[in-house]
């Protein structure tokens, strides 16, 4: 990822150019948009999450520790934004029923064509804690490294919850048949 | 039961960070056992649907939706803080030095590393307070004074402290002003967990589980406390937002530390 780049629209940012901020909307709002997605199974929340992580981002942009990779950052705020977001959605229903609607609407019924039906259920019986680590591996593809900075994790904990979810997942896609074999 | 070594390689080859050995090690685990055999083709499925799940497109109208709201987001106002920036980057830097004197003296005489460390522990926590305004209570010996500030907005103003003490976090606030509308203190709840809100000694408000944040409609002159537990020291983010009903203002305090530096 471009760091430097990330750092000089930063500062710039800061320097009162709104317009780089665009920039930084530019790099990452489809990387955003897809975890949230991903966490919170959903296209309307996905994107009401990408735009606080966006706004939050932006109030908070002189906050930002250049010592750190930007997009750790902004991943970080993602996922905790959504992890928030699954939190007060169990105050009102489970979240198996949230994750798989049964009646999707006609923008649920576009991401269902393209995220696999099977992938989605499986993951609505993760922990978000073992979900986020999946998704920032391997929608990400995220290192250990850098999925131990933005959830600000031990790396050996990246590994146990990561290998932990592997193997739930492939277990409930077995069990599922959904193997392929092309 | 498959080895927690083997489960790794496994892992690993999944990941595609296997070295050639490595390739040949888990080849010859693979056709000694069925366990194993069992458990990789559970995560060559994972890993298999996992890549043939595409991104989705974010919405076109997503960027336009974002730019609106910055361009109506209140403005953030001045923060007159001390730098808790460089009170948290002069602890990393503590942590490095003392790790190294860890290292160094430790092999030298075991004995001597302790009060070494404990030399490094007093300085981080005398210059730490050094620099710091804080006007609130002056914290115990066994504090560490990770973030304080004085933030404004517009006429309305508020004094901020958070200390550590062990596992515990307290952050203190004494309003100046009467103009204050609300002070907001939200974290992260995967961190932080809050136990308790005081004003003047006395508890006060009651505590919303699950909730990441805390709205306060502040009374001049009182000092509120809010005492959390962190029991996973991570870095972790306070923010400390004050308003005066228009302008708004935020300042964050990095609540991680290390546990060499308690």
């Amino acid at each position: 990822m471009p760091v430097q780049d990330d750092r000089t629209l930063v500062q710039q940012c800061l320097q009162g150019d709104t317009k780089a901020f665009e920039g930084l909307v530019d790099q990452y709002q489809q990387a955003v948009f897809n975890v949230a997605l991903r966490m919170v199974g959903r296209y309307e929340d996905a994107q009401d999450i990408a735009q606080t992580v966006f706004l939050k981002a932006y109030q908070n942009l002189s906050g930002y520790d250049a010592n750190f990779k930007f997009f750790s950052w902004i991943y970080r705020m993602t996922v905790n934004e959504s992890l928030n977001f699954i939190d007060r959605r169990r105050a009102t229903e489970p979240l198996t029923e949230a994750l798989v609607a049964k009646d999707p609407s006609p923008e649920e019924s576009f991401v269902a064509g393209q995220m696999s039906r099977s992938i989605e259920t499986a993951m609505a019986g993760m922990s978000p804690e073992n979900r986020a680590v999946i998704v920032l591996r391997h929608f990400e593809d995220m290192s250990y490294e850098d999925i131990a900075d933005t959830l600000r994790i031990p790396e050996k904990t990246v590994k146990s919850r990561l290998f932990t979810a592997r193997r739930q997942l492939g277990l409930a896609l077995s069990e599922k048949k959904v193997v392929s074999h092309d | 039961m498959i080895k927690q070594s083997h489960i790794e390689l496994l892992n690993r080859a999944i990941d595609g960070l296997t070295t050639a050995d490595e390739r040949e090690q888990l080849r010859q685990i693979l056709d000694a056992d069925a366990e194993a055999r069992g458990y990789y083709d559970s995560l060559l499925v994972a890993s298999t649907q996992l890549k043939k799940t595409p991104q989705v497109p974010a919405p076109a109208d997503l960027k336009s939706n974002i730019m609106a709201k910055i361009a109506t987001a209140k403005p953030i106002t001045t923060v007159q803080a001390a730098s808790h920036r460089s009170v948290f980057a002069f602890l990393r830097e503590q942590w490095n030095v003392s790790t190294s004197f860890h290292i160094s003296v430790g092999v030298l005489a075991g004995a001597a590393a302790v009060v070494v460390f404990a030399s490094v522990f007093n300085t981080s926590e005398h210059l730490s307070v050094a620099n710091l305004q804080g006007t609130l209570m002056p914290h115990a010996a066994s504090e560490l004074v990770l973030g304080s500030s004085t933030i404004v907005a517009g006429n309305s103003s508020a004094d901020f402290k958070t200390t550590r003490s062990g596992n515990q976090l307290i952050t203190s606030i004494l309003v100046h002003t009467a103009g204050v509308a609300s002070i907001q203190v939200a974290f992260d709840k995967t961190d932080l967990e809050l136990t308790a809100i005081t004003a003047n000694g006395q508890p006060t408000n009651d505590i919303e589980p699950h909730s990441s944040q805390v709205v306060l409609t502040p009374t001049p002159g009182t000092q509120y406390q809010l005492f959390f537990q962190d029991d996973s020291k991570a870095v972790s983010l306070l923010q400390l937002t004050i308003s005066d009903g228009h302008l708004s203002a935020r300042q964050e305090v990095s609540t991680g530390t290390h546990p060499a530096i308690e």
